[in-house]
């Protein structure tokens, strides 16, 4: 069923809508204190090494969370966990108060705790057999029963959240450029409203004209639907201008969790304080108070 | 199955409602306006109960006040004016405010003028940040992609058909080139590339053959049998067995078989390689890629597939032998000399002989396509189900070729 007949007119009719007056008398408190992930003495095994080893975490909402650490110390992988793609060995994980491994993934259940978190995977992972307005339809189509058009509405309302241009929607994914592929990565990652959204080196491979600018998309994003955002990244520009919070793992475990600033001035771990006192980290730094 | 999880998650969400003060003249919306708990009917039917009931009003009015004659010409002009107030809604995602939005418009295309919108602090947040993007969404349709005509489609298959056979030639021409190359200096060669090539093609590929050769050979002498016991030819089964197994279905039949497993694990695995830049790498390092990659393939399979020919020549006749011994009374023994004395030796060599240039025909069909791989995951698939179709079209023309051939040899 369509509401009104042509998304045309009511495009044009919408318009008005801009001017109406609204009260904001009642300002909704979010700031509780109620965490959207925990881990709890996590154990992860596999192919002979304890990747993680007694690793807890918790996460409160509302916030762009970075995860770092060195090269293969199993930050794909707790992420990977967390979303349900790989089995952990001991302990649990919470999310939004409700332990996960208990799920089956093809459960249809586990599908519905599935749709409060995305994920936008390094590469976009985008369907390469679908346009790109068929991929962010996609989720939308298999979980409600919205017309079409609404889905095609809301696909391209979630397209322009992500400021992808009109002439790229009936593109397919290897006609468009990798930063606008990331865009409407994110914008399939957004399809569900997600509470919690996971980005995988989000600004990897982008010039650095594309990657700021992604990273104030990734920010403005955050604030106005209210996101956790949890990235992992080595890109230490995106670390001083968006995050808020820095987990670092190490040791097979999270050694540091706190804000950037203290990361930075961090030296009970030697490693960590290389991690932003380095020559390149020092560079990132002094940008960032440049821009400030 | 995702949809009911869905609407069984309704039932723990209250679903969105609107409800109409008609005292206030105001719409409140209730419950929680998420993507999981809006149904886009009941909301519809909701707005068309409203308006039909300002309706009802305003004639309601027009009746008791006793003024009818403006009743007709209030199209430019709203009916009425009411206020929504959204205060009441438990929490709202970018779904629930879309609805929203096009509940005012709905309002709008029905002349309800609306004086005021009320919402919560982080809903009003959603609401602002949405409504400039609402706006700017035009009338999108599907528009599927223009599809070629029918002539367009016969014409491009045509010609892409004689270029991939232009291609093949091409291939092969470079590959006679590097053979050429490796006679002269064969040390360059990956010997145990070759090694990997025969373990993989032939003996894990030996049960299947083996298997598949042995049923044949049951089956042919079954069907044979009835043939033979009315003319009294029992032990002519031996003669048929011997030709059509050993200088025809064996061959052509395991040849198949590898075309099926190795010719399309082939192309998987340079495909792969292509994908990931390997390939290039090897470019860049002046390496060239027939040397490294295409001939170690060619000449593990060509040592390979003979070898389970032979294997599966074997198997298919004990099949046979089986079924002449149990329906045909024709001995093992018997069986035994016959084949000795009445079917000669160059069945078998000429199984044998095609089975090595079948060989050839599927590695390089296999290499061929693994090499056209282009860019993307989808295109490895592409190229694994054409070198599997091309494998086998080129053993089926090479086996008619090879009857020709032997026809006038008089082999």
């Amino acid at each position: 069923m369509v509401m009104f007949k042509n998304s045309a007119k009511a495009g044009t009719e919408a318009t008005v809508v801009a001017d109406i007056k609204m009260s904001t008398d009642k300002i909704a408190d979010n700031s509780t204190n109620k965490p959207i992930i925990e881990v709890r003495s996590l154990g992860t095994y596999f192919s002979g090494l304890w990747v993680h080893k007694n690793l807890n975490l918790t996460i409160y909402p509302n916030r762009i969370i970075t995860i770092i650490g060195a090269s293969g110390c199993g930050k794909t992988t707790l992420v990977r966990e967390i979303l349900m793609l790989q089995a952990i060995t001991e302990g649990e994980i919470l999310l939004a108060g409700e332990e996960i491994s208990k799920y089956n993934i093809e459960d249809a259940n586990t599908k519905l705790v599935l749709s409060q978190v995305g994920m936008m995977f390094q590469q976009g992972a985008l369907f390469s057999s679908m346009t790109i307005i068929e991929n962010v339809m996609f989720p939308l189509q298999e979980y409600t029963d919205f017309s079409k058009q609404t889905i095609l509405e809301m696909a391209i309302l979630k397209l322009k959240l992500t400021g992808l241009s009109d002439d790229a929607y009936f593109k397919y994914p290897k006609e468009i450029s990798p930063g606008m592929q990331k865009r409407v990565a994110l914008a399939r990652t957004l399809a569900l409203d997600p509470k919690v959204v996971f980005l995988d080196e989000p600004t990897a491979g982008l010039d650095p004209n594309s990657a700021s600018d992604f990273d104030e998309l990734i920010s403005n994003l955050q604030q106005q639907l209210g996101l956790t955002v949890i990235m992992i990244t080595h890109d230490l520009d995106s670390i001083w201008s968006i995050s808020d919070e820095i987990v670092y793992l190490g040791e097979k475990r999270v050694l540091f969790h706190d804000t950037v600033i203290k990361a930075a001035e961090c030296k009970e771990i030697p490693e960590l304080y290389k991690y932003f006192n380095g020559p390149r980290g020092k560079l990132a730094k002094m940008a960032r108070i440049e821009s400030r | 199955m995702y949809k009911e999880s869905a609407s069984r998650k309704l039932v723990n969400a209250d679903k969105a409602q609107i409800k109409f003060d008609t005292t206030r003249n105001v719409i409140n919306l209730y419950g929680a306006w998420l993507w999981s708990s809006i149904d886009e009917e009941l909301l519809l039917k909701q707005l068309n109960e409203i308006n039909s009931s300002i309706d009802q009003g305003i004639i309601d009015n027009i009746g008791s006040t006793n003024i009818g004659n403006n009743s007709g010409n209030n199209s430019g002009i709203s009916k009425t004016s009411i206020a929504i107030d959204g205060t009441a809604i438990d929490c709202a995602d970018t779904t629930g405010i879309y609805q929203i939005v096009k509940i005012v418009s709905y309002l709008q295309q029905h002349k309800i003028k609306l004086l005021k919108l009320e919402l919560n602090g982080q809903e009003k947040l959603l609401f602002d940040r949405i409504l400039p993007h609402v706006n700017q969404i035009e009338d999108k349709t599907y528009a599927p992609a223009k599809r070629r005509s029918f002539f367009s489609n016969v014409g491009k298959s045509l010609f892409d058909g004689w270029f991939t056979i232009l291609d093949l030639l091409n291939f092969f021409g470079q590959f006679c080139f590097n053979l050429v190359r490796f006679i002269i200096s064969p040390k360059h060669l990956d010997w145990s590339e070759v090694v990997r090539v025969i373990n993989d093609a032939g003996v894990k590929g030996l049960w299947v053959a083996s298997l598949l050769s042995f049923l044949i050979g049951i089956t042919l002498a079954y069907q044979m049998a009835p043939q033979f016991t009315t003319y009294g030819a029992n032990v002519y089964i031996v003669n048929f067995l011997g030709i059509a197994l050993l200088k025809e279905v064996s061959p052509l039949l395991t040849a198949v078989i590898v075309a099926g497993r190795t010719g399309a694990a082939i192309t998987a695995e340079i495909g792969t390689q292509k994908v990931q830049e390997e390939i290039d790498a090897l470019q860049t390092m002046g390496i060239s890629r027939m040397q490294k990659i295409v001939l170690p393939k060619i000449i593990g399979v060509m040592i390979a597939t003979p070898l389970i020919t032979a294997i599966a020549d074997m198997v298919s006749m004990l099949g046979g032998a089986i079924v002449a011994n149990g329906s045909l009374s024709v001995n093992y023994e018997l069986f035994l000399y016959r084949m000795q004395t009445y079917v000669a030796l160059s069945n078998y060599a000429c199984g044998i002989v095609k089975s090595f240039v079948f060989a050839f025909l599927i590695s390089l069909a296999g290499c061929f396509c693994g090499l056209n791989v282009k860019g993307n995951a989808n295109s490895i698939g592409e190229q694994t189900t054409k070198s599997v179709v091309m494998g086998i079209i080129l053993i089926v023309l090479f086996d008619a070729i090879f009857a020709v051939i032997f026809k006038t040899m008089g082999i």
